[in-house]
């Protein structure tokens, strides 16, 4: 019994020092960037008691927007992020609740047509999707950045999962008491399914904060640019230090690890239910 | 009397029902249809064409499929992309497994952990593939100024065969692995303490619980995860292209880079459609090939 | 609940007004307003800053034009381009090597210029005699050049100096030929530290093509037959060509890998570099660093060296022939000021800003402006984009030390040969 009590604290200790050591090397790229961040321009910070001793300087924010219109970048970046979330929770909430809760003929095959979306890669549709918004004049414009992301069938499923589950009593009560379809979309169905939307808005925000392929062909002003596009773009402008492009990194994650810092726990709530419900 | 008009008022409800619910599919299925199922259709036609980036366009019948089967660049670029499919997907699933384990292990500081583990994964693409540029950059960057300090060789991490993939799959995994296991932790926390209480009372060995339990219960977990992962590993792009430019020579670059290329680079739109097509049918196959299997060991 | 209700609504109306507003600045310029051009470039070094300035002087002194500069990634920046005017949605104004000249016209990607310009009375016989004639096609002129810009070769004198590898004159002391510089930069290696190398040069893109051509054509190759219509990639004097770039990386005089060669320069881990003359606004800002720009070395006898010219075009568009006029005004303006562009270590395209004062007192220029003389363009070639791409693939693979010289040449050779017969 007690050989078993050491072996276990020892495996104890093991996993403690597994588990630790892995975080540190997790955490240390984005803690190098952003020590890197702060030190003058053309420091070399790959040597790392350079890098982390002092001067520090913040001089390198202000370069970096004279060189290039990074806040900007990060301004489209949010705005399209924000406006593809809640369109998507809109319309995928509103289909997911047709397909689930409404009786209508064609049904079952809208359902295979939607699932089926999921297994094209929107790569693989990408140059008929240029040429289809090159001819509708939408390349450069937010709603030409918009919209590839808005038929991703994901979101649809995963809230009819959802809304499968609502026990149809309750919308048979509120039915009887006189509410109508679009009453019980939303003030009832709705309200219940916070921690799927949550889900669904949280990955829609993500992917859209991160898309790359899609903005790298069709934005060609850098007005328009967001940060996935323009951080290369600014990269391969500056080529001979690292400070400046280190520093426009950590501005372009500031709002996601800030986002990501203040609603973990929905965060992570929200990947795991899609594991679940998925 | 009464049953009749009954009757047509349930007529009529329903009739409004099917209304509403094509109204409310209405603003998701015609993007759906505009943005998605439309350029399908459109690429297959383009599949047929010579079509150009600009100038008149012809139809040249299976010209560019005859084309894209003799291309050896064609299969050398599928060929990466699944090379990176195959080492990626155990990897990350494995890799994220274990995190979710640690986590799960209930250590002193569980958040600390998990936000460490998860944070890289809100990044963006270009901040992840610029970061581990200046980590793998030969002379100047992070690992080799390391190296050779302690009198280490120079390694050319994204300019050497093979070594050049183990830079992209360790960046991968740092960036994404966060979402495979949280995954994993959501399932695991799922499983019944009282399992694992029944097996202590039997003796059970960990090396049993692990394999007898806890393996078992994610399964419909891990095909998810798997699912997952591996369509991601099939549209592999962004890293290739930003850290190696495809290279050395052709060996990064992967089927979504080739199409891009012939594209756009070469304005080869025609072309570009027909391995599209042949993309989508690949990534299409191994999906319902995946599903098939796992729905036959779950037994249903 | 109709909290979120509103919320959303909001948000349709901040995308669809979002939309208006897109497609409302899309161009129309009121009377009174400036007129707006857009113009896009690859700059990528210094020189990207230098015509930042340029450009603001420009909107400075015009009062009825206003540009908007834009710089693009040198490695997509073609694709962007060709991309952008087969979409209707090109810049009015963008730089474009004269080399790929013939790519875009024969697509008709580019306006004529000699309505516009002779509405602005320029004076083609200005630019230098290479330049006017490798800007016109068929007798149409498509292109305003700005420079002709160059391979060279920069030098850390001090450094040199140090290791005792400089003449009486301070310059590096390497006679002409291949064995001079083997023997030259062999001598420096033998004399470095760990850490330390020769000669830096980025091991991608375009770099080694450059030295590449520069090679090839020193020792007597090219890329084509007289026509055009077949490659000869897979010539003895490629092969040359590329062993000598082989050898180079191989004994570690250029070693390979290096991901940006100007920052090991500047970064004092390189006694030399191999960069054109854009990096030397790069080089002149790096504290304590002092150097020399010398012509790229000559291997044989026959004087070559990679050159090409920086020429502003304007793509195909639908835009009216007031803008089209504007954007004009805009390119001459441009070719009249081009000694602040020689800030950037190029050579002006118009002979009297040459041959001006104010251009001979600037500092290196002297040193390599006469190779100028014998700089070596890239012949017209309807598939030179497709050709850059697989050579710049084929030597980056060669110099990683993946691929020998034969396998080299050959897969150039059949590179370009399949763009080639493709465009027929």
């Amino acid at each position: 019994m007690q050989h078993s009590l050491k072996q276990t604290s020892l495996s104890r200790v093991l996993t403690y020092a597994l588990s630790y050591i892995l975080a540190l090397l997790w955490l240390f790229p984005i803690v190098w960037m952003t020590v890197s961040a702060f030190k003058p321009m053309g420091s070399p910070v790959s040597i790392l008691s350079v890098a982390f001793a002092p001067p520090f300087t913040v001089e390198n924010f202000s370069i970096i927007s004279q060189k290039a219109p990074v806040y900007i970048w990060t301004y489209n970046s949010a705005y399209i992020a924000i406006a593809v979330t809640l369109i998507v929770l809109l319309i995928t909430s509103m289909a997911a609740y047709s397909l689930s809760k409404l009786h209508f003929k064609g049904k079952k095959i809208m359902y295979i047509v939607i699932t089926m979306g999921l297994m094209i890669p929107i790569e693989a549709i990408i140059i008929p999707l240029y040429k289809t918004m090159a001819d509708l004049r939408l390349l450069n414009t937010y709603t030409g950045l918009i919209i590839p992301s808005l038929t991703a069938p994901l979101g649809v499923l995963i809230m009819k999962q959802f809304f499968d589950d609502l026990p149809n009593e309750l919308i048979e009560a509120a039915r009887i008491d006189g509410a109508g379809i679009f009453r019980i979309w939303y003030s009832i169905c709705m309200p219940l399914s916070r921690n799927s939307l949550a889900a669904v808005g949280i990955f829609t925000f993500t992917n859209s904060w991160n898309n790359f392929l899609w903005p790298f062909l069709s934005i060609t002003s850098e007005k328009m640019m967001t940060l996935p596009v323009g951080i290369p773009q600014f990269q391969g402008a500056n080529l001979s230090e690292f400070t400046l492009p280190m520093t426009v990194s950590l501005v372009a994650s500031i709002p996601a690890i800030v986002v990501f810092l203040i609603f973990q726990k929905q965060i992570i709530q929200g990947v795991a239910m899609t594991g679940i419900k998925g | 009397m009464g049953s009749l008009n009954k009757q047509h008022d349930l007529h009529a409800a329903q009739r409004k029902e099917s209304l509403a619910a094509w109204l409310f599919m209405l603003p998701f299925l015609a993007l759906y249809a505009a943005f998605l199922l439309f350029p399908i259709f459109r690429g297959l036609y383009t599949s047929f064409t010579n079509a150009r980036l600009v100038g008149t366009v012809r139809i040249i019948g299976l010209e560019n499929y005859a084309e894209m089967l003799a291309d050896k660049d064609f299969w050398g670029s599928m060929g990466n992309t699944l090379y990176f499919v195959l080492i990626s997907t155990p990897t990350i699933v494995v890799v994220g497994f274990v995190l979710a384990m640690l986590i799960n292990a209930k250590l002193k500081g569980t958040v600390f952990l998990r936000t460490a583990y998860f944070s890289s994964y809100v990044l963006s693409m270009s901040v992840v593939t610029g970061l581990w540029i200046f980590i793998f950059q030969p002379y100047t960057g992070l690992i080799n100024t390391i190296i050779t300090k302690f009198g280490g060789q120079e390694i050319f991490w994204l300019s050497t065969r093979g070594i050049v993939w183990l830079a992209i799959l360790m960046t991968t995994v740092w960036w994404t692995v966060g979402f495979d296991m949280v995954l994993f932790l959501a399932a695991l926390q799922n499983i019944p303490t009282e399992m694992y209480e029944a097996a202590e009372i039997d003796g059970a060995s960990k090396a049993q619980v692990l394999f007898k339990i806890t393996i078992p219960m994610l399964r419909e977990s891990t095909v998810l995860v798997v699912m997952l992962q591996m369509i991601a590993s099939f549209k592999l792009f962004g890293q290739t292209y930003l850290m190696a430019g495809g290279g050395p020579g052709t060996h990064t670059r992967t089927i979504v880079h080739y199409i891009y290329e012939s594209g756009f680079t070469n304005r080869r739109l025609g072309y570009a459609s027909t391995m599209s097509i042949a993309f989508f049918l690949v990534v299409l196959g191994f999906s319902l090939l995946q599903r098939k299997l796992f729905a036959n060991k779950e037994g249903r | 609940m109709t909290k979120r209700v509103l919320v959303l609504a909001l948000a349709l109306m901040l995308v669809v007004s979002a939309t208006v507003f897109a497609a409302g600045t899309q161009e129309s310029a009121k009377p009174g307003e400036k007129t707006k051009i857009t113009f896009w470039s690859p700059f990528s070094g210094g020189d990207g800053d230098i015509m930042k300035s340029i450009v603001a002087d420009f909107n400075a002194q015009s009062k009825t034009s206003e540009v908007e500069f834009l710089i693009f990634k040198s490695e997509e920046y073609y694709t962007k381009l060709m991309v952008s005017v087969s979409s209707n949605s090109a810049p009015d104004v963008a730089i474009l090597h004269l080399s790929r000249l013939l790519e875009f016209t024969s697509d008709n990607l580019l306006e004529p210029l000699n309505k516009y310009a002779s509405a602005v009375g320029m004076n083609w016989g200005d630019f230098s005699g290479v330049l006017q004639k490798a800007a016109q096609i068929d007798g149409n002129y498509y292109a305003v050049p700005l420079d002709t810009h160059l391979l060279l070769m920069h030098f850390n004198t001090k450094w040199l100096g140090e290791l005792g590898m400089l003449d009486a004159n301070g310059k590096p002391a390497m006679a002409r030929g291949e064995k001079a510089f083997f023997d030259y930069f062999n001598a420096v290696k033998g004399k470095l530290g760990d850490n330390q190398m020769p000669l830096s040069g980025t091991s991608q893109f375009g770099l080694p093509q450059y030295v590449w051509y520069t090679l090839l054509t020193q020792y007597g190759g090219e890329i084509q037959n007289a026509d055009g219509t077949k490659a000869t990639l897979d010539t003895a004097e490629n092969k040359k060509a590329l062993s000598v770039m082989k050898q180079m990386v191989d004994s570690g005089i250029w070693p390979k890998g290096q991901k940006n060669g100007a920052e090991i320069f500047t970064g004092f881990r390189a006694t030399a570099t191999i960069n054109g003359n854009w990096g030397i606004p790069i080089f002149e800002k790096v504290n304590g660093l002092e150097f020399i720009s010398m012509p790229f070395p000559q291997f044989t006898n026959v004087n070559s060296v990679y050159a090409d010219s920086h020429t502003m075009v304007m793509p195909t568009s639908r835009q009216s022939d007031a803008k089209k006029q504007a954007a004009m005004e805009f390119m001459a303006w441009m070719a009249d000021n081009t000694l602040d562009w020689a800030q950037a270590g190029h050579i002006p395209s118009k002979t009297k800003i040459v041959d001006s004062a104010e251009f001979k007192a600037l500092p290196y220029r002297s040193e390599y402006a006469k190779s100028a003389e014998y700089a070596h363009f890239y012949p017209r070639s309807l598939s030179l984009t497709g050709m850059i791409e697989v050579v710049q693939r084929e030597l980056a693979t060669m110099i990683a030390g993946d691929q020998d010289v034969n396998t080299t040449a050959a897969n150039m050779q059949a590179g370009y040969q399949r763009l080639l017969d493709q465009k027929r």
